[in-house]
């Protein structure tokens, strides 16, 4: 008898951990209930998404928005995003980066916008940003959430102490990474964060370089032209002077030496403030933020991160989605519920005024910076016809792995980028791409 | 014979080596399912996904096409500078760490064995104690001496005026051997301890009344009978060594170090699959490791037949 109901016991086990799991399957994959709600799944790992999301569902009846926090992009995010589309499983709505959207569009992992009217909206967003959600000029694939034109943070404290004023060139920069090792030996004006490929990226975007193109109609890499190699020069020789150490940013190390005011500046964007105050809470009010020194006579900045809704193929609510994405990108209420978590700057243009009110009355830290106006004028100076490549999270680790090898070394960054350009050729090639040579 | 002595028993003898036959099948029957479905299975499944690829074409708006690709990505691999350096780094680093980790092994083994050591639970103990560690967190905690600015040990060498850069050139690979030593010595010394407590004690005591003082002992009596331990032991380490990871995934995803995302065959498979979602390639480097390690056993294991013959 006691294996019979031994077999009954675990089948009714079995039954019921079945049914637990298609209970389970039902909430997760969402849909429409009974009230009319329908409930969609958010993929995103961007500081403020929570905020955001909290907001949306509390001004919303008929979609609510399930947020599940995931890896950032390049950490396996992406990767997750691509196995769930390609298994059928994708979420309703999921954030992407700019460079990675044309992997996503090549790859057939995101799908055209058009049919929700999204084409109106094009006079609200900066040239360039839709330009890179519209690569192919017909179909639009994403909308934009923030734009992260490149700044410079500084210890305004220290810069008055040791005389100092924000470097207007990169020429006066480095007179500025002079001066201070002559004031305090220990300390550094800046440190580059050269196994941070967006970085290295916005740099040679300010410079006026154009990595990728697609105006041929095949696709052009370019890492030797005169813009990236002067600001490649330009570092290499800070760094093999000693002026500045390569570090990864917000690394232990970085922190500590931000922390005790022996790194003066931080290469960054509006949102690098957000990071800041929560790794320097102690150090509020020492830092404000300057424009990127410049190239040239005509300003310039670069742009460093920001992001995008896009849509993936096989959203099980694309409707329901794209009131969320909508909402996100246009709505300054989403600005509010995000001010208090990130000091992202809204791609919006009709919401950067929303923001410059609320990221300093939200975050204490930024209060009395001149965040708002910095950052609103560095964000009309992005050059709009900056491209990225088709593969950028493989190119990426390409590029930190080229600039860890050769940083430090007799024009390290140089030559760096320009085996780089030769290894995305390549690899381009190997997977098919039409590449001019 | 149950049939013989109890003719009432309607089993017959075949029927009696049926139910054997059956009884041997339930028992090894969970190994070979488990083999089969974890092992077997999902080598086919790479080698399947091996032979096809994606093809991207022209700017690439269009997505990318699955193409029989035959045996192009084995070729592509085997011209692949990447992973010809990767598989050449990973020998090399098998070669020094190989023989010194058994070396190691040995002598701690042979340590514990003798009879002069004292405190010797303490030390088992001691040597096994990093093992526990998982290697994920061993490489942390290894990083973290290895990163100037951060290790007292870098600073210590520093006072002593010899600068020392752990993370870079050359340097590196034996930053790795000293990791993997680390957390893998005790759990080897345990393996050769273990066979050097089965040796026959007369063999011992019969070369030390030769005269035959402990080192002699160790050398020339002990170890060649825990030779199986000693070729068990480097087996696995073989195969250990090509599967190499984790901790040259540490150091570089720590941004500090010039070991590069495919640094070796695994890192490079890991990163064709999951930065480039090229999982053809994946599967491709994966199955390339696969055959190397089968051949390098395959010749340890034949070796060591022919040693036990003699």
């Amino acid at each position: 008898m006691f294996p019979r109901r031994c077999h009954a016991l675990s089948r009714s086990i079995l039954t019921t951990v079945a049914a637990g799991a298609l209970l389970t399957s039902c909430a997760l994959s969402g849909g429409s209930s009974d009230d009319g709600t329908t409930t969609i799944t958010y993929w995103s790992w961007t500081s403020g998404s929570q905020e955001i999301v909290d907001r949306f569902n509390a001004t919303h009846d008929d979609v609510q928005v399930d947020f599940q926090l995931i890896p950032g992009g390049g950490d396996g995010g992406y990767s997750k995003m691509f196995n769930a589309v390609r298994a059928g499983k994708a979420p309703d709505i999921m954030t992407v980066e700019y460079p990675q959207l044309n992997s996503f569009i090549t790859q057939d992992l995101i799908q055209p916008m058009t049919d929700w009217d999204v084409a109106e909206l094009e006079d609200q967003y900066p040239e360039w940003t839709w330009q890179q959600i519209s690569p192919t000029g017909e179909d639009v694939y994403a909308l934009p959430r923030d734009v992260a034109p490149t700044v410079l943070f500084y210890r305004a404290d220290l810069f008055e102490e040791y005389g100092l004023t924000p470097p207007e060139t990169w020429d006066d920069f480095r007179e500025a990474a002079v001066r201070v090792q002559e004031r305090n030996p220990e300390a550094q004006l800046t440190s580059l964060g050269h196994n941070d490929g967006g970085l290295l990226a916005s740099l040679a975007w300010q410079s006026g370089a154009e990595w990728f193109d697609t105006s041929s109609g095949e696709w052009s890499v370019e890492t030797r032209d005169d813009n990236t190699q002067r600001m490649a020069a330009f570092w290499d020789g800070l760094i093999n002077e000693g002026l500045v150490e390569a570090e990864p940013q917000f690394a232990e190390a970085h922190i500590s030496d931000l922390k005790a005011g022996r790194t003066l500046t931080l290469v960054g964007a509006p949102w690098s403030a957000g990071h800041l105050s929560r790794y320097l809470p102690e150090l509020a009010g020492t830092f404000d933020v300057a424009p990127i020194p410049q190239w040239d006579d005509e300003p310039t900045a670069g742009n460093l991160g920001g992001s995008t809704m896009a849509l993936p193929v096989g959203s099980p609510n694309p409707d329901a989605a794209m009131v969320f994405a909508r909402w996100a990108s246009t709505s300054p209420d989403a600005v509010a519920a995000a001010a208090p978590a990130s000091t992202a700057y809204p791609a919006n243009i009709n919401l950067q005024d929303t923001w410059a009110a609320e990221v300093s009355s939200a975050n204490e830290w930024v209060r009395g910076m001149r965040l708002p106006e910095v950052t609103s004028a560095a964000a009309e100076e992005i050059n709009p016809a900056w491209e990225w490549g088709p593969d950028m999270t493989e190119s990426f680790a390409r590029l930190t792995d080229a600039a860890s090898a050769r940083v430090g070394r007799e024009r390290g960054l140089e030559r760096a980028l320009t085996d780089w350009g030769d290894t995305v050729i390549d690899q381009l090639r190997l997977r098919g791409y039409n590449v001019v040579d | 014979m149950a049939s013989l002595t109890s003719p009432r028993t309607p089993r017959t003898p075949r029927a009696t080596s049926g139910r054997r036959r059956s009884s041997v099948l339930l028992l090894i029957g969970p190994f070979f399912f488990l083999f089969a479905f974890t092992y077997l299975g999902p080598i086919l499944y790479a080698f399947g996904l091996s032979l096809f690829r994606e093809r991207f074409a022209g700017i690439g708006w269009d997505g990318p096409e699955k193409v029989f690709a035959g045996l192009d990505n084995y070729s592509r691999a085997l011209t692949d500078t990447e992973f010809l350096t990767g598989v050449g780094r990973v020998l090399l680093y098998g070669l020094i760490y190989v023989p010194l980790l058994i070396a190691l092994a040995s002598v701690f083994a042979l340590l514990l064995d003798s009879a002069v050591t004292a405190f010797r639970r303490t030390w088992q103990t001691v040597l096994f104690l990093p093992h526990i560690v998982p290697g994920l967190i061993a490489s942390i905690v290894w990083l973290y001496l290895y990163t100037p600015g951060l290790s007292p040990v870098i600073d210590g060498l520093e006072v002593l005026g010899w600068e020392v850069d752990f993370l870079h050139g050359a340097t590196v690979l034996f930053s790795l051997v000293n990791i993997a030593v680390w957390s893998n010595l005790g759990f080897n010394v345990v393996l050769i301890f273990v066979a050097l407590q089965a040796i026959p004690r007369s063999t011992i005591e019969a070369a030390r009344l030769d005269g035959a003082g402990e080192a002699r002992i160790g050398l020339r009596v002990k170890l060649p009978q825990v030779l199986p331990a000693m070729m068990v032991a480097t087996l696995f380490t073989i195969i250990g060594s090509l599967q190499l990871f984790t901790e040259p995934y540490i150091l570089q995803a720590s941004g500090n170090s010039s070991v590069s995302s495919t640094w070796t065959p695994n890192m490079l498979s890991y990163t064709a699959a999951f930065q480039s979602n090229d999982y053809h390639y994946a599967a491709t480097v994966s199955v390339l490791v696969a055959v190397l390690a089968g051949v390098l056993s395959f010749t340890v294991t034949k070796i060591s037949n022919r040693r036990a013959l003699r």
